[in-house]
């Protein structure tokens, strides 16, 4: 059962992703028939989940929801903004029912009965239907009057097929005619001791109908009933008949039993009332091709009153197709109670195994994978025989071979990462939450706009994103954008605008938060460092310093400390957590334009293309990703500045040289009088700023694995990480953005915001 | 519901309160409490049950004593069951169930 359960949350989790996707492309005006749907689709699956579990408080709202969606589903009212608005809240109401039914925090009931009021509200306006939302307000009453959704009832002519295959859907055109569905229903002990209960497969049956606009009715059949006397608990006797309206389909009767079937006896029949023909199918759950056996006309036929359709119209092929499977599902069935049954819809959802973690990934990543490792297996044979050879040629074969392995270790390392690789959508779509809830807290009004959502990284970055994304949007939505009457002052539409964006950038990704807002009030976060002795009031500091002020700990600007920011965490705790992940924050803003902030985060946190080079005696590597070219220099083209330091001209270009050994103060650097012949090589940190490093040597260029420095001893400057050569030595990888930093530090010659690292 | 031996009204005994939720963990005691309502010949106080099961909803039929007071969660139960015809007085709320 817990299994199930599992599954069921895993599934509502992608549902609710379903929904933000479908509310998020409505409030982007496209209100395309599939869209509406998609919306609806999530929301009732999520119902008819709960149901079959007992999750009384989830199906309850989750139905309110579904009964307004349908509103918008069948046209009564148009999805316009405040529309769209409610049902994100709905939205949010519902996901945290979700996690609520899973054992997480209690949802405040009141927030729920808002979002209840509003829904049922919403509804209302399509006029002349205020019996369902009347409905909806009265708790978890349906009154059986309950006056539905209009469904267009135009009969469908030639097209007989009773099979709308989206059994959930507005477009489902009930069959003509007037047969109703009888349906008859005895739980097996097994269905209570799931924990489910005769009375959610009713409850299914009651709102199928009433979606149809009709209502069911049940009978109890109690022969089997023995006196209280011998009566056992937990034992099922009855057995229940119940009447369908004839505008209900058999798929969707049949989608209610889809979490029982093996725990009862059902049998569902078009036919009229008065006659009682069941076609008896013992507890299987019918795969589509059985369900639309089940929903076709039993065998009996000629018995039953009226088929369902009109059958002359039905081309003699589909004809003679249509009682066949019946006949064969029957047989299928028939006793299936002892045997057990085949692996249908029913058997194949308990085969899922859940796991805790788990992802989900292309079947062709992992075939690509599998291609590999066959691969690997050849050129590892490969080589074996050609160790064994003594002879020259087979020594230069072998060279060979190990290099075509190389490439292959390197294919095989990207299939694992793409494996492992998921989009930043899952991180970004719940962010449209945090701003909505920052905005109905700060009474403003901000849109939030995604792009590149469907950039892959790695998917231990994409979890450990979410907190200092949520920090950053709520910061941008309290501090960032200002009030609607100072937007208004200012000449800005009312309306706040938020871009997140995600990107690729040679061998990182770049994550930017933009926002339309005042800047950063560079005279206050001053005052403001000042006040808090963070810098001594006299500090003469650039722009991009004092930008970077509201990273340190302790810092915050806002006047008072609110709900949302103000306390002095977040900003220093956002980079930590970013520096962590091997990333930089860079930040430019525009005093009365906005601020943006960027995130530069390595793909992986694992393995590196680095080039390996000597400087004052050690081996270090550089990752390949920020070395943009390698040249040997001319004196000519180096000038000397007066603090003693040099910069270099490529092609016209003015960077700062580093001799790599002093920068870092290796010992043992011997001092060049002529920097003439020297071997440099250009660097480019994330934020595009240049500088050349002096090296001695360069040695080779190779994969290493990163072991974290700071972690086995501490952080040290210039050096991002250490890593074990081939040859077993440690060597240090070097962090080439603190070193174009500090570089830049001394020759104040760039752009504002080039400056990661503070020296604060 | 139907009263076999004795009859509803001349009760002298306080009618006995049902527990809250009727779900399928409380059938046991549901049986127990019934099986003593019969030895006592008491009636079942209903005005507090907010859910009925399958399980419980097949002991209170199989008992046949009578509910009194029934809560409007149990009538919608009963609708919903298709046994209203079990609870004495007619149901008089036209509501089916609870979603």
């Amino acid at each position: 059962m817990d299994d199930i359960l599992q599954i069921f949350f895993q599934e509502c989790d992608e549902q609710l992703q379903e929904l933000e996707r479908g509310l998020s492309a409505l409030s982007d005006g496209e209100s395309e028939h599939e869209t509406v749907n998609a919306v609806f689709r999530a929301v009732h699956s999520i119902k008819g989940g709960a149901a079959s579990f007992g999750l009384d408080n989830l199906v309850r709202f989750s139905h309110v929801f579904e009964n307004s969606l349908d509103g918008l589903r069948s046209g009564r009212f148009a999805p316009t903004h405040d529309v769209v608005k409610t049902f994100l809240k709905a939205m949010d109401v519902l996901s945290d029912l979700v996690n609520e039914a899973r054992g997480g925090a209690a949802v405040d009931p009141t927030r729920v009965a808002e979002s209840h009021a509003e829904l049922a509200a919403i509804n209302s306006i399509g006029g002349d239907h205020g019996g369902a939302a009347s409905a909806a307000t009265t708790e978890d009453v349906i009154p059986a009057d309950f006056s539905p959704v209009p469904i267009d009832f135009e009969p469908v002519a030639a097209d007989f097929e009773p099979i709308p295959f989206d059994f959930d859907f507005g477009e489902e055109k009930p069959a003509p005619a007037a047969a109703a569905l009888r349906v008859t229903f005895h739980p097996h002990d097994t269905l209570y001791e799931r924990g489910d209960d005769a009375r959610n497969i009713l409850i299914g049956l009651a709102d199928i109908a009433r979606e149809c606009g009709g209502e069911i009715q049940t009978s109890c059949d109690r022969s089997a009933l023995p006196p209280l006397a011998d009566l056992v608990p937990d034992k099922s006797y009855v057995t229940w008949h119940i009447v369908l309206p004839p505008e209900v389909s058999e798929e969707s009767a049949n989608a209610v039993f889809d979490w029982v079937s093996e725990d009862c006896d059902f049998s569902i029949v078009r036919e009229s009332a008065e006659d009682e023909v069941p076609a008896e199918q013992d507890g299987e759950q019918a795969e589509p091709a059985e369900t639309e056996a089940a929903a076709a006309p039993p065998p009996e036929e000629e018995r039953t009153a009226e088929p369902p359709a009109p059958e002359s119209a039905l081309p003699p092929a589909i004809e003679a197709l249509l009682p066949m499977p019946v006949a064969a599902a029957l047989d299928l069935h028939a006793g299936s109670a002892t045997t057990p049954p085949p692996a249908t819809g029913a058997a194949q959802a308990a085969a899922r195994k859940p796991e805790q973690a788990s992802i989900r990934v292309d079947l062709h990543r992992i075939d690509d994978l599998m291609d590999l490792v066959g691969e690997l297996v050849i050129a590892q044979a490969a080589i074996e025989s050609l160790s064994r050879r003594t002879d020259a040629a087979g020594q230069h074969e072998l060279v060979q071979s190990i290099s075509s392995m190389q490439s292959l270790t390197r294919d095989i390392q990207d299939a694992v990462m793409a494996v492992r690789a998921q989009p930043v959508r899952a991180v970004f779509q719940r962010m449209q939450r945090v701003v909505r809830e920052a905005c109905s807290m700060t009474g403003k009004d901000i849109v939030l706009t995604l792009e590149g959502e469907d950039t892959e990284v790695d998917r231990t970055l994409v979890e450990k994103l979410t907190d200092p994304l949520t920090h950053m949007l709520r910061n941008a939505v309290d501090h960032g954008i200002e009030s609607t009457e100072a937007r208004i002052a200012a000449g800005k539409p009312a309306e706040g605008h938020i871009v997140l964006s995600a990107e690729h950038r040679s061998g990182r990704i770049l994550i930017t938060i933009k926002d339309d807002g005042a800047g950063i009030n560079r005279q206050r976060v001053f005052e403001t460092a000042v006040k808090r002795g963070i810098i001594p009031p006299n500090a003469v500091l650039s722009d991009d310093e004092i930008n970077n002020l509201i990273f340190m700990p302790g810092f915050s600007t806002a006047a008072t400390v609110s709900n949302l920011s103000g306390r002095g965490v977040g900003m220093d705790v956002v980079k930590q957590a970013i520096q962590s992940l091997g990333g930089r924050i860079t930040i430019s803003s525009t005093p009365g334009k906005g601020t943006t902030f960027g995130f530069s985060l390595p793909l992986t946190l694992a393995i590196l293309d680095g080039m390996l080079i000597a400087a004052g005696g050690s081996t270090m590597v550089i990752p390949i990703s920020s070395i943009i070219e390698t040249m040997i220099v001319k004196q000519s083209d180096i000038y000397a500045l007066p603090d003693g330091s040099n910069v270099i001209s490529i092609r016209g270009d003015c960077m700062p040289l580093i001799p790599l050994a002093t920068a870092l103060k290796l010992s043992d650097a011997p001092p060049r009088d002529s920097l003439d012949a020297s071997i440099i090589l250009v660097v480019e940190n994330e934020s595009g700023a240049r500088a050349a490093l002096i090296v001695d040597e360069i040695r080779d260029q190779t994969q290493v694995v990163i072991k974290s420095i700071e972690s086995n001893y501490r952080q040290i400057f210039g050096v991002s990480a250490a890593t074990i050569l081939g040859d077993g030595s440690v060597s240090l990888i070097l962090d080439v953005s603190a070193l174009v930093a500090s570089a830049i530090g001394h020759i104040d010659s760039k752009p504002s915001n080039t400056r990661p690292e503070l020296a604060a | 519901m139907i009263a076999e031996d004795e009859a509803g009204p001349t009760l002298s005994i306080a009618p006995v309160p049902l527990p809250e939720r009727l779900d399928t963990a409380a059938v046991e005691a549901l049986k127990d409490l019934v099986t003593q309502a019969e030895v006592t010949g008491s009636a079942l106080d209903a005005s507090g049950v907010a859910y009925i099961g399958g399980l419980c909803l097949q002991v209170l039929l199989a008992s046949g004593r009578p509910l009194v007071a029934p809560s409007e969660k149990v009538r919608e139960a009963f609708a919903l069951f298709g046994v209203s015809e079990c609870l004495s007085e007619p149901s008089t709320s036209s509501s089916e169930l609870s979603a």
